[in-house]
């Protein structure tokens, strides 16, 4: 079922002809120099550098020896991380399935470095389990791996679990400074998703994406069930001003304490509420990314 | 047998409903609401929903309580004598020339009784050669007692206008038979759970040919049950007596004749006493119905249900 990718590709075809165009075709920045067929820039020989780097002709327009420097083309990996608990299976504000949008966003992130040529590698699980498919840099591997995530997310799923999903990951997965895109629902950090987190920042380049749920106080839709309880919400919670309030201000409280620890932890971070702000959420994330190996 | 089996039932379908498998995950799937049950205001929200469904529970447990007990019908065992007056009597006198003596007193001794008399009918029928109703049967006592004086001064004084509608145009008075047979009519079909009894006043002296023999008129008395009790007078005549005395014996009442010394009053409370003692109801165990404590739950019940309802309708 080749269905995934398709949508991903033809949503970031219209935002390609969008604002974000010039977006598209920088992507992501390289984090060494090396060799590759970009030329760079140029420098005076010094001692151990590799003969076949002379450019000769330089060398003799500027009368000293000079060296041709590369732009690495060693490949990237980017690893989707994708926490697939049974809360993934519920709605986010707009009513949309948390699922899908997790699915599109590690597409987006997917496809930008399938094209790009590089490596991707996905990882997903719950408090029951924990998968990773290995890097690799097929289209229809990326298809079959948001297949899996997608298959992976049902109300029926254990609950939630970023850090044991992050601590499996970093047993795993051997490949160090990866790019290390995180999906997931979370609201607030406990100490061990921190500590996991903060591992992974070190190992790796940590993008976090987050999705935000359904303020049930907000408006009454009808037939609301609780994904953890499997249970009916009660009915009257939409007809409270101060509970709605409550709710708002702990929902705010909560969202800037995420930004305050992320911040603290140094991980760039996105919250995406729909399919047309996920993509460019995503290219803000990898600008920031950008920015800040630019620095 | 039909009751718990109907009860087992409604366990069984409870226990099913209770155990049915939870497939609830088709409505709108929310997540990580256990931020919002922290909250304090939802815990005083849930509270107070809490509160509102026990009430309109108990509300509804009441009522159906109610409505079993009130279908139970609950009853509280009365011991009640039933109304023992409901007796109609018709003073059936002869008002022949010989008898207004007799007659006055037998008027007098009633005219006494009407102050103990409580749901009795009178009536007063006299003959002679035609039969006349004075007053039907009432128990509209100062109708009764006005009559009854008005009988008793025309006895008294022998007033020929009161009596001159029993007087027949060919030869024929003081027919005793005759006589029964009209006052027999007074009595109302409809009232036949009544006691019934005639007390006749008469010497039994009759003149000329009536229609109905004295047996006759005993015999279709008690066809009606009607009791006939005989006041004779000292003077009448051995033969005629007995034939009375028969004719009352047949009926189940009996005749006494009136002493000189002792007079009408005697032989007429005995007869109230034995009318009294015969129609004495067997006192008997009634159930009272006694709907007013499950109806008052029943009602309270629908009151804390719609309270509870209106209560959580508010918001």
């Amino acid at each position: 079922m080749t269905t995934h990718l398709p949508r991903i590709k033809a949503r970031l075809a219209i935002h390609s002809h969008r604002k974000v165009r010039g977006l598209l075709q920088g992507e992501y920045a390289s984090t060494a120099v090396g060799r590759s067929m970009d030329l760079n820039d140029l420098r005076e020989y010094v001692r151990g550098d590799d003969v076949r780097d002379i450019d000769w002709k330089a060398s003799a327009r500027g009368g000293q020896m000079l060296v041709k420097r590369f732009v690495a083309t060693r490949k990237h990996t980017v690893l989707v991380v994708v926490s697939t608990g049974r809360s993934m299976a519920a709605v986010n504000e707009q009513l949309l399935p948390k699922r899908d949008l997790a699915v599109f966003v590690a597409g987006v992130v997917g496809w930008l470095a399938v094209r790009h040529g590089d490596l991707v590698g996905v990882a997903y699980g719950d408090a029951a389990a924990c998968h990773v498919r290995p890097a690799s840099g097929g289209e229809l591997r990326l298809e079959r791996s948001l297949g899996a995530v997608h298959d992976a997310i049902t109300p029926h799923a254990a609950p939630a679990d970023l850090a044991g999903l992050l601590e499996h990951v970093a047993r795993v997965v051997r490949r160090r400074r990866t790019i290390m895109v995180v999906v997931c629902d979370e609201h607030g950090l406990d100490e061990r998703t921190v500590a996991a987190l903060g591992r992974a920042r070190v190992q790796h380049e940590v993008l976090l994406v987050t999705l935000d749920d359904l303020d049930p106080t907000r408006r009454p839709v009808p037939g609301l069930t609780d994904v953890d309880q499997g249970a009916p919400l009660p009915d009257w919670l939409g007809g409270d001003a101060r509970l709605r309030q409550d709710f708002v201000e702990a929902v705010a409280t909560e969202a800037a304490g995420l930004k305050a620890q992320l911040a603290r932890l140094g991980i760039p971070h996105e919250r995406v509420a729909d399919h047309e702000t996920a993509v460019p959420a995503v290219f803000r994330l990898l600008e920031r990314h950008r920015h800040a190996r630019g620095r | 047998m039909l009751a718990v089996g109907l009860a087992a039932l409604v366990v069984v379908l409870l226990l099913l409903w209770i155990r049915r498998p939870r497939s609830a995950y088709d409505g709108v799937l929310v997540a990580h609401t256990e931020r919002l049950r922290a909250l304090p205001r939802f815990r005083t929200l849930a509270r107070r929903e809490q509160l509102v469904a026990a009430l309109a529970t108990a509300g509804a447990l009441g009522m159906v309580a109610g409505a079993i007990l009130l279908s139970a019908r609950p009853a509280r065992p009365v011991v009640v004598e039933p109304d023992r007056n409901g007796r109609d009597i018709v003073l059936c006198l002869d008002v022949s020339g010989s008898m207004d003596r007799w007659n006055r007193q037998v008027v007098e001794s009633f005219r006494q009784l009407l102050d103990g008399l409580n749901g009795e009918r009178l009536g007063l029928t006299i003959y002679s050669g035609l039969s006349i109703s004075v007053f039907p049967l009432t128990d509209d006592y100062d109708f009764v007692r006005s009559k009854l004086d008005e009988a008793e001064a025309a006895f008294s004084s022998e007033d020929y206008d009161y009596f001159v509608g029993t007087e027949a145009v060919e030869e024929r008075a003081s027919q005793t038979g005759d006589g029964i047979m009209s006052c027999l009519q007074r009595f109302d079909v409809e009232h036949d759970d009544r006691g019934r009894a005639v007390v006749l006043a008469t010497d039994n002296d009759p003149l000329g040919q009536g229609i109905f023999t004295v047996e006759e008129a005993a015999g279709e008395a008690r066809r009606d049950d009607v009791v006939v009790y005989g006041v004779g007078t000292p003077g009448m005549r051995p033969e005629r007596a007995t034939e009375l005395a028969d004719a009352t014996a047949t009926t189940g009442g009996f005749m006494s004749v009136v002493e000189d010394t002792g007079g009408v009053d005697d032989v007429v409370r005995g007869i109230q006493e034995i009318e009294r003692d015969r129609l004495r109801p067997i006192p008997t165990g009634v159930e009272i119905d006694e709907p007013a404590v499950p109806f008052g739950i029943a009602v309270a019940g629908f009151v804390v249900l719609l309270g509870g309802a209106l209560l959580g309708r508010r918001r």
